[in-house]
């Protein structure tokens, strides 16, 4: 006799004709794979329905249930089998879910870690350590990697310092901008030095003391505010800044003037020379270094 | 100019006497232009001076980097802890009126502190990116050429 199982849930392909032998077989091997395969399903469903690679996954047990659905001969219940094997044993999305460490500038801005925050420069107890910048999570990462060096180290972070003195304009000096002029210009804050190489080491703990530095410069006696000054004013390199100046131990820090005109950033930090003082003064407030001034002359 | 040691010293008393009415060199320039700019000047001469004295180890630091007998790294290391230490000797001078005494300014030094912070103002700009190492070797091998002329 021949006819289509009315018993059988599944469909055959089309136009296909069993025995009532054929289909039993079929139905106890289908039995089979649909437990297997339901038992892989449930398992899969416990991988985060982020994960690329578990998508990947149920996508293939589809294709393998559509298979059984349109009915196998023992060969390619066999590679299904295999296959099933394989994505059992090797496939991502099969493996148990682990919780991944928040990325660093989530515990930059305060996240639900629990550990006091952590230096985020894997080599920064040494001076010129290369700066390790993460994307901060709302920025797209086009835009994160359009920035300049200089751009990604005046991100925000919860470490920034700032100068908020009412009738003068507001100053900022970003951790990441800090602590990467820490080791050449550490000095003449008072920072100290490595014996060898000169230089103050980069650590968390210094350029936060640089930053403190830095940030109560309006507090010197002799401070002079310099509101509307420039760096190298003139030059290709030239923009407009903020300058305090402390004549007496003849050092500066430079604020770069943003766009919006509302907050002025950290750029850095020199001790000028006699001849770069007396152009800064008689400039009112131009910051040239004897570079600039010699290739003017 | 010619450097007057006395007027010199004199200035720098009258500048100690006008901070101790709590004001600073700004407000010499803003309110006496003329006894400033002198001041200022004997300044410019006393800081190339401490830096020429110097002149022969800076020389050195600057032709074993020309060279190639010390890599940049070494270079900036040495260089720049010259410039700090005459640096340091400057300040501890410019209002000691004691050791203004004592100090013998050598005319030959004048404009000599300009070639080593124009070197030194370089690592600076190669920290930012805006030049290159090689274009600093440049830059030091065309002012040892200009140096020479101090030595």
């Amino acid at each position: 006799m021949k006819l289509r199982s009315r018993c059988f849930p599944l469909e055959y392909y089309p136009g296909e004709v069993l025995t009532e032998v054929e289909a039993r077989r079929r139905q106890k091997h289908i039995t089979c794979y649909t437990l297997i395969i339901c038992s892989l399903w449930a398992s899969n469903l416990e991988v985060g329905q982020s994960e690329t690679n578990g998508f990947q996954t149920r996508t293939e047990i589809h294709r393998v249930i559509h298979d059984l659905r349109g009915g196998v001969d023992l060969t390619e219940a066999a590679y299904l089998l295999i296959t099933i094997w394989m994505l059992n044993q090797q496939s991502v999305g099969f493996q148990p879910v682990r919780q991944a460490p928040p990325p660093p500038h989530h515990q930059l801005f305060g996240g639900t870690s629990k550990l006091p925050p952590k230096n985020d420069f894997s080599k920064s107890n040494q001076a010129g350590a290369s700066l390790q910048m993460e994307r901060p999570s709302a920025m797209p990462h086009q835009d994160f990697t359009a920035l300049t060096k200089e751009e990604k180290r005046n991100l925000p972070d919860h470490r920034d310092g700032f100068i908020l003195e009412e009738g003068r304009p507001h100053l900022a000096a970003r951790y990441y901008q800090v602590n990467y002029k820490t080791p050449d210009h550490g000095d003449i804050h008072g920072l100290p030095v490595n014996v060898t190489n000169g230089k103050t080491p980069k650590t968390e703990e210094n350029s936060l003391a640089f930053q403190d530095s830095i940030v109560n410069m309006p507090n010197r006696k002799e401070v002079i505010w310099f509101e509307n000054g420039m760096y190298q004013g003139g030059t290709e390199r030239g923009y407009d800044s903020v300058n305090l100046y402390d004549p007496e131990t003849q050092v500066i820090a430079v604020f770069k003037k943003q766009g919006d005109g509302k907050l002025s950033l950290f750029t850095t930090t020199c001790e000028l020379t006699a001849l770069e003082q007396d152009h800064l003064l008689k400039s009112g407030g131009n910051f040239m270094t004897e570079a600039i001034l010699k290739q003017q002359n | 100019m010619t450097y007057k040691k006395n007027k010199h010293i004199e200035l720098v008393k009258h500048f100690m006497d006008f901070k101790k009415q709590g004001k600073n060199v700004y407000d010499l320039y803003l309110e006496n232009r003329g006894e400033y700019l002198e001041l200022s000047r004997y300044q410019c001469m006393v800081n190339d001076c401490i830096f020429w004295t110097r002149r022969k180890e800076f020389v050195l630091c600057m032709e074993n980097y020309v060279h190639d007998s010390i890599d940049f790294e070494h270079f900036e290391i040495a260089f720049s802890r010259l410039w700090k230490e005459s640096m340091k000797s400057y300040n501890a001078l410019k209002i000691n009126l004691k050791g203004l005494k004592n100090f013998e300014l050598d005319p030959k030094s004048d404009g000599f502190g300009r070639f080593v912070t124009f070197v030194y103002r370089q690592f600076e700009v190669l920290e930012d990116d805006k030049c290159t190492e090689r274009e600093v070797k440049g830059i030091v091998r065309d002012a040892l050429r200009e140096i020479q002329a101090y030595l």
